[in-house]
């Protein structure tokens, strides 16, 4: 006997005729691989495949075809490594802390946080052997490892954090891996083993049940103060040196608070793009989004209380080692990506969210004037006219600067209700602040490390001359190999939701499916279906 | 007869009294030797030579060093209008002549330009005073180590008759790792001719320590020196905790307990697995 | 109760488990106990190179007399065939942020007696000698750059692509003394010349230098040496000469003094250089 899983086209074995309409929505992205698959899949390998022949260029010249020189030694690569890290928290929180705390929501989301943790970490132990001048000599580390160098102590902790989340990732996959050995009958042959494997025995019996349990119960305690090892021991790379701008105290918990942050983030990107490509409305509805809106706003809170402590403490004081750095920063060559992650990437999402949780402000809507595009439009006007003054100056004779500054401070107050007009029109679309603002912090994390790493490798304390060796330009192989390394971890990440489901089948069965009222979410979003409806 | 006795007694005591500075030889002749690591003085960066006496020095290429350039050697300073010397790979050696009349330093530098080095090789000739015109002296050195590890080094000044002269100072230079000539100080001669200064302990290290007479008072210029080998333990360097090859005890039982408890708690974890897989 | 007989099915998983537990985890055990084990039992990457003679080898620069011609970072270029790019002693001129005065600076590499590159290479690549010297093992380096970023006086510089070869250099055998021929891919500095230390001569900066302004000698003699041949007592010249060390705050511990320099306008150097030699006026570059 056969039948067809419903929007597929193939057949599929009798196994799968048993399973609950619940669980064949969420295998149906693993056992049936369309031609997106295959599509999705080749367009990322290519794009890694290019990143592999640029570190192949890399390989036979030299380093010398990145931008990197001796001023400024370190470059994207270092920049990646520090992003990759940073995004891998995520597993920890979502798996540890949610588990610990016994939030029953994280159930449909652990097993995608978790996949990001082990992507990115693979990913980001690879960007500093790229980097390396040797690389043929990495075995060094082990042979002949100094144990007082950070790079040795970051070998250690990101070894243990990927043995944790691997391990971490493939235990709540046994009962999971059990199902798709016994249903998923007409897998190829290297699926049926992997599965086979992986399910390690799993026939749901108590005792194997309660070693589960005690199992992840014990890596749930472990793996949370490893993450938070993990990148405290990333950011000592910069810390244990005398460099102003990395010769800081708090960089341990500043890179650990944007860690988490950014991994937060990437798991709401993540879950938006699963639900709508996998249909699973039903397993991440608004509640989740709305949790971890939560979860990211006090994140991205924390991250820009710490950004604000390391910057606000140093410009305070402007000590002379430091004022050429945060000169740059914040008036200089680097203020426009500085700049943008502090207001793009850490303020503007926190109003977002902010907005998004609250309950709806109908009374703005009221106000006739608070129209987003008129008002936008008088500001951009505002602005633009605001040179004007300067340009006829010279013409007039009358210092018309008070004209000019009338005219910029107009076009503040505009800006200013024209976010304010916005507030309507966002709370109407949650899920599209959401993405927003993830996209921005996910964004934000990565300018942020550039900004990290490179300004102070350009203000040493005996600066260079020679500008040609100071300004840092990465070059192509940087960027192909930046980009190989963002494709090589979407494509793991991809293939690893299309060899198991995203979402843990088992830790979902059986939740409560009955939906709280959802508060501060308008009445025009759409509900999704509740579970008493009558599909069987 | 007594005219030409009287004659031959006068000439031999003009040749007694000339003698002594026909001993001391009038041309000083150095040898240096050339290349691209600059001059290389035998040893010492300063030659010394005498006012008014004539100097020879003689420039050679060294091959062993070299890259195969020419140099072309002026010697500047003092008021001296010295013509330039070349040396090169077919014409090793060469010589210049002259006679310093003010003391000071002079300079040796090449003057071909080329990679920047064009006159920039160090090197320098100390013209000074020495009363080399009279009596003989003899300077004899001698180290005495004593039991902490420092030498005394006491010099004894005699004249030609082996009489001691007291009361004129005596220069120690100690010869420095880097061909550097060191003033330890210019003791004042007793009634017995000596004069004694402490050389600090330098274990491990053959000290070379010389002594000279300036002289004046009618005396002429003498100097000296001698050799003592140092103990052959070497000073022992502690490296800073974090800077040593070895890792702080401290830190590697940190990691140790600290990584090991993780990696002990994954254990159990594989270990239930494992009876998952068994049961 | 689950019978507890293994089959040979169950062994063979067993085994193909507890395999997997033991490479993962002995490596592990191994990467904390292997090196600290290995550093004890051989005493570290060089073990014996003490470079010899019982020196502890110190730098004073006095700044009064640099008048920035460069020849020191042409002598030191010159003796060790340094790639282009890269100056190994390098001649800062250090502005006043405020006045219109300056001074020449000559930065040699610190061999700094608590060394921030040493303390944080990962492999014992470079490594500091009981002679003082701060050298580094280009057999060893991996070239992961944490020694630059770590060096506060920007003293170390980085092969980026093959650097280029002559003959001459191609011929040298390879030593931690010279860093001859040098290699892609790895880091290297200033080495204060051990090659000519260890023959009695001075290092080629030293010895290049026209104004006498470096001097370079052994601290276990207390004296130091110039190109003029002046020597001095190291502790007097520090002392009198009011010498400090550059950034000292920072606690790097650096080898390398240096006398105050006597900030002037361009016009007043070249009286000065008139001074210490009459010979001199007009040679210095920047007169």
């Amino acid at each position: 006997m056969t039948t067809t899983i419903a929007g597929s086209s193939k057949n599929v074995s009798v196994g799968l005729e048993t399973l609950n309409p619940q669980e064949r929505t969420l295998l149906a992205p693993v056992v049936q691989w369309g031609r997106g698959t295959y599509l999705t899949i080749g367009a990322l390998g290519a794009i890694v495949l290019v990143g592999i022949y640029a570190y192949f260029v890399q390989w036979q010249t030299g380093l010398s075809v990145t931008g990197m020189r001796d001023t400024v030694s370190w470059g994207l690569y270092i920049t990646n490594f520090v992003f990759f890290i940073g995004i891998s928290h995520v597993g920890a929180l979502l798996s540890s802390i949610l588990r610990l705390t016994g939030a029953q929501w994280r159930h449909p989301i652990t097993r995608m946080a978790e996949a990001i943790t082990f992507a990115a970490l693979l990913m980001g132990a690879l960007m500093p052997i790229i980097d390396l001048g040797r690389p043929e000599r990495v075995l060094n580390l082990l042979l002949h490892g100094r144990l007082q160098s950070p790079i040795l102590w970051d070998i250690l902790s990101i070894t243990t954090y990927l043995t944790g989340s691997t391990i971490f990732l493939l235990l709540p996959l046994i009962p999971d891996m059990a199902l798709l050995r016994d249903k998923f009958v007409h897998a190829p042959l290297w699926r049926r083993w992997i599965y086979k494997f992986l399910s390690f025995g799993w026939r749901g019996t108590t005792e194997q049940r309660v070693r589960l349990e005690r199992a992840m119960n014990a890596m749930a305690i472990l793996i949370l103060p490893v993450a938070i090892m993990v990148h405290t021991v990333v950011s000592w790379i910069f810390a244990m040196t005398l460099r102003p701008g990395w010769n800081s105290t708090i960089f341990g918990p500043y890179f650990v608070a944007g860690a988490l942050a950014s991994g937060a983030a990437s798991v709401v990107l993540a879950m938006v793009v699963f639900r709508k490509m996998y249909h699973l409305e039903e397993f991440i509805t608004l509640r989740h989004f709305k949790n971890m809106a939560t979860l990211v706003l006090t994140l991205d809170l924390t991250y820009l209380y710490f950004n604000i402590s390391e910057y606000v403490t140093l410009a305070y004081k402007m000590e002379s080692s430091d004022k050429a750095l945060l000169t740059d920063l914040f008036s200089g060559s680097f203020a426009g990506l500085f700049w943008l992650t502090q207001i793009l990437g850490l303020l503007a999402p926190a109003f977002l969210l902010a907005f998004s949780m609250m309950k709806p402000i109908d009374w703005l809507k009221r106000i006739r004037l608070l129209r987003p595009f008129p008002l936008a439009a008088t500001a951009v006007v505002f602005l633009a006219a605001s040179f004007a003054p300067a340009f006829f100056q010279s013409m007039v004779g009358l210092d018309l600067a008070p004209l000019a500054l009338i005219l910029r401070v107009g076009a503040l107050i505009l800006a200013g209700l024209f976010a304010v007009s916005l507030i309507p029109v966002l709370q109407a679309r949650p899920i599209a602040i959401f993405v927003i603002a993830s996209s921005l912090i996910v964004i934000q994390a990565w300018v942020k490390r550039f900004i990290i790493v490179v300004p102070v490798l350009e203000h040493p304390f005996l600066p260079n001359s020679t500008l040609s060796e100071v300004i840092y330009r990465p070059t192509w192989v940087e960027w192909a190999i930046t980009a190989g390394s963002m494709a090589g971890f979407l494509l793991i990440y991809f293939f690893i939701s299309r060899m198991v489901p995203i979402v843990s089948v088992w830790e979902t069965k059986h939740d409560r499916k009955v939906e709280e009222p959802v508060r501060g979410f308008a009445p025009a979003l759409k509900q999704p279906a509740t579970p008493s409806s009558p599909e069987a | 007869m007594p005219r030409k006795l009287t004659l031959a007694l006068l000439l031999a005591l003009l040749l007694v009294t000339v003698s002594p500075l026909a001993a001391h030889a009038y041309s000083h002749t150095i040898t240096i030797s050339v290349s691209e690591e600059g001059f290389n003085q035998s040893g010492s960066y300063m030659v010394e030579v005498e006012a008014g006496h004539e100097v020879t020095i003689t420039f050679t290429y060294d091959e062993h060093l070299d890259r195969d350039n020419p140099h072309e050697i002026q010697i500047l300073g003092l008021g001296l209008d010295l013509p330039t010397v070349t040396v090169s790979r077919e014409h090793p050696t060469a010589s210049i002549t002259f006679t310093p009349t003010e003391t000071g330093i002079l300079r040796i530098l090449c003057v071909i330009p080329c990679i920047g080095m064009d006159q920039l090789l160090g090197g320098t000739i100390r013209v000074v005073e020495r009363h080399t015109s009279g009596a003989l002296t003899f300077l004899s050195i001698e180290l005495e180590p004593r039991g902490d590890g420092s030498n005394l080094a006491r010099a004894v000044l005699q004249d030609a008759r082996g009489k001691p002269i007291g009361d004129v100072p005596i220069l120690f230079t100690l010869t420095t790792a880097v061909g550097g000539e060191l003033e330890l100080g210019a003791p004042i001669t007793i009634e017995n001719g000596s004069a004694v200064i402490a050389i600090p302990a330098m274990p491990g290290r053959t000290l070379k320590v010389s002594a000279q007479f300036e002289g004046g008072g009618g005396f002429g210029f003498a100097e000296t020196s001698a050799e003592i080998s140092g103990s052959e333990e070497a000073v022992e360097y502690v490296p800073t905790a974090l800077s040593s090859p070895t890792p702080p005890l401290s830190l590697a039982l940190i990691l140790l307990v600290v990584l090991g408890g993780v990696w002990a708690v994954f254990g159990s974890v594989l270990y239930q697995v494992f009876r998952i897989q068994r049961s | 109760m689950a019978d507890k007989k293994i089959n040979r099915r169950e062994f063979l998983k067993l085994a193909g488990l507890g395999t997997a537990a033991a490479v993962i985890a002995v490596p592990k055990v191994g990467e904390v106990v292997g090196p600290a084990l290995r550093s004890v039992l051989r005493g570290g990457a060089h073990p014996g190179d003490t470079g010899g003679g019982n020196h502890r080898w110190v730098m004073v620069i006095d700044l009064a007399r640099c008048d920035g011609c460069g020849a020191c970072t042409d002598a030191c270029s010159a003796m060790h065939m340094v790639p282009t790019g890269q100056e190994w002693i390098k001649v800062y001129k250090m502005q006043h942020p405020t006045l219109d005065s300056s001074y020449f600076f000559p930065r040699p590499c610190m061999h700094c007696d608590n060394p921030p590159c040493v303390n944080v290479c990962p492999v014992d690549a470079t490594y500091k000698r009981s002679d003082g010297l701060v050298l580094i093992d280009q057999d060893r380096c991996i070239g992961c750059r944490i020694c630059m970023a770590a060096c506060p006086y920007s003293a170390r510089y980085f092969n980026w692509a093959e650097p280029p070869h002559t003959e001459q250099e191609l011929a040298e055998v390879y030593s931690v003394e010279t860093n001859m021929p040098h290699r892609k891919g790895v880091v290297e500095k200033c080495l204060f010349c051990p090659s000519l230390t260890k023959q009695g001569l001075l290092p080629s900066c030293v010895s290049g230098c026209p104004m006498g302004a470096i001097f370079f000698g052994d601290e276990n003699e207390d004296a130091v040496t110039n190109s003029q041949g002046e020597t001095h007592r190291l502790s007097e010249l520090l002392v009198e000469g009011a010498a400090e060390r550059h950034l000292e705050e920072l606690g790097t511990e650096p080898r390398v003094w240096y006398l105050p320099p006597r900030t002037m306008s361009a016009e007043t150097q070249s009286d000065r250089l008139s001074e210490v030699d009459p010979e001199l006026q007009g040679q210095g570059a920047f007169t």
